[in-house]
């Protein structure tokens, strides 16, 4: 089927959305149950979030849970399937979204922040005006109070990119270039630090992508946006610090990031790659897959894990769910399917190179056409393939 | 005429934004090869070229038809 689709060109994502109102309506349901179950019990629950259900928010933060969240930072890489979303919430209960998903996923963004807790976001960062990054950056903007929101100062002329420059507009905010040198104050306890772009222009909007630094105590996270190995190789190129226990893998584990030198110098214990399950443009990419496996790095990815979670005490990291496998994006497999259904096609025309011939009892020629005139006098046509036929004279008038 | 806007392109396709916002893949191999991020490509009906295929075709088969 899918691969029916792709040969037309043309996919559409209505199965997503299927699947979006399908996981919302569970999400509603696992909302109630667990208001049940709390109800039941008079006590907090506090159950890691099943890997089985992704898409699914936990459920409401508890009282008790802010106070033993302080000292804390969580980073959520959201599940929004092939596009990035990233809640971070510091020690001091500052709130920062790094994109929004895809137009189709605002309100799953909406909905995940508010089951977190979230009133305001202090710092809204769009890493570059793709849809995948800030599809639902429109319906975030209109939900929340929004402090600063930064994104590269470059247009795009999508409706999704002016729907976010509307909403940005009728709320009377403004927006800050994000770029490399900018650092965000929002929480006294960690530093927050813009490492690119470092050019005014590129020729690819993935380029502009805001690179973003967080460090907290001991331990630090870099968030790539879709950042390619142009701007890595300007990163490396600026000396910047670029170490980093957890890597937010640039453009979902495409083979256009992720450079072995870059790699080296962030020297991540962990990798996060935020990917849909199945996508159509084979990310994360096998030669990315095979260096962090190479470098032992430990991957986590939201096609496999769904939402995932990070919280660092400052000296420590934690993840919420296993680490993930190695594997290349779902293209392998489709590649497969498709080189499968050539061979199966090759089999079939070997078999139909084998030309199925006519020819009568007392002839002497075989014929390609039943039809053939010289046969039409035939009572008895007699056919069979022709390495089978008797007759070795091609007919003159239907063998050519 | 149908416009689309090229949003990004993602291994062999064009991500293009329908005008309700709708995302669809469509094959790179489509698109004019100068086609790049942020362009509007426009689908339409080429009238001339479908009535003169049209004709050729019609010529071609009054050449082999018996009837």
């Amino acid at each position: 089927m899918k691969l029916l689709k792709n040969i037309f060109g043309f996919r559409t994502k209505m199965q997503h959305k299927q699947a979006i109102q399908i996981s919302k309506i569970l999400l509603c349901l696992l909302i109630s149950l667990s208001l049940i179950i709390i109800a039941a019990c008079g006590v907090s629950t506090d159950s890691p979030q099943s890997d089985s259900l992704p898409k699914s928010p936990p459920a409401q933060s508890q009282e008790g849970e802010v106070s033993s969240a302080q000292n804390q930072l969580k980073v959520h890489f959201i599940d929004v399937g092939q596009a990035d979303s990233i809640l971070i919430q510091t020690p001091e209960g500052k709130v920062m979204l790094i994109d929004a998903g895809n137009n189709e996923d605002g309100d799953f963004v909406v909905s995940y922040l508010k089951s977190q807790g979230v009133e305001k976001i202090d710092v809204l960062v769009g890493t570059h005006p793709h849809e995948d990054h800030i599809g639902g950056m429109d319906d975030v903007i209109y939900s929340f109070n929004i402090g600063k929101i930064y994104m590269p100062k470059v247009a795009s002329t999508t409706r999704t990119y002016e729907d976010v420059l509307t909403a940005i507009k009728s709320k009377n905010l403004k927006v800050s270039t994000a770029k490399a040198g900018v650092t965000i104050d929002i929480d006294p306890k960690i530093k927050i630090e813009m490492l690119a772009p470092n050019s005014e222009t590129y020729d690819d909007l993935n380029n502009y992508s805001a690179v973003i630094r967080i460090t907290y105590g001991k331990t630090a996270f870099l968030f790539e946006g879709d950042a390619e190995s142009l701007s890595e190789k300007e990163m490396l190129k600026k000396g910047y610090d670029l170490k980093a226990d957890v890597l937010k893998i640039g453009h979902h584990g495409s083979s256009s990031s992720t450079t072995s030198e870059f790699l080296a110098a962030v020297s991540p214990k962990y990798a996060v790659i935020s990917v849909g399950k199945n996508n159509d443009y084979g990310h994360p990419a096998k030669t990315t897959m095979d260096k962090l496996k190479n470098e032992n790095i430990i991957v986590y990815r939201t096609d496999e894990c769904g939402t995932i979670t990070a919280t660092s005490d400052g000296a420590n990291v934690s993840f919420n769910c296993k680490p993930g496998t190695y594997n290349s994006g779902a293209l392998s497999s489709s590649n497969s399917s498709i080189s499968s259904s050539v061979s199966n096609i090759n089999k079939s025309s070997t078999k139909s190179s084998e030309i199925t011939v006519y020819w009568t009892p007392n002839g002497k020629s075989y014929h390609y056409s039943k039809e053939c005139s010289t046969l039409s006098r035939s009572k008895t046509i007699l056919s069979g393939p022709l390495s089978k036929c008797p007759k070795s004279d091609p007919c003159d008038v239907c063998v050519h | 005429m149908m416009k689309v806007i090229i949003d990004r392109f993602e291994g062999d396709f064009a991500v293009v934004e329908l005008p309700d916002k709708t995302m669809v893949n469509m094959l790179k191999i489509l698109l004019p090869s100068e086609a790049k991020e942020g362009d509007v490509i426009s689908i339409t009906v080429d009238k001339e070229e479908t009535k003169s295929r049209k004709a050729h075709i019609e010529k071609l088969m009054n050449d082999v038809w018996e009837d």
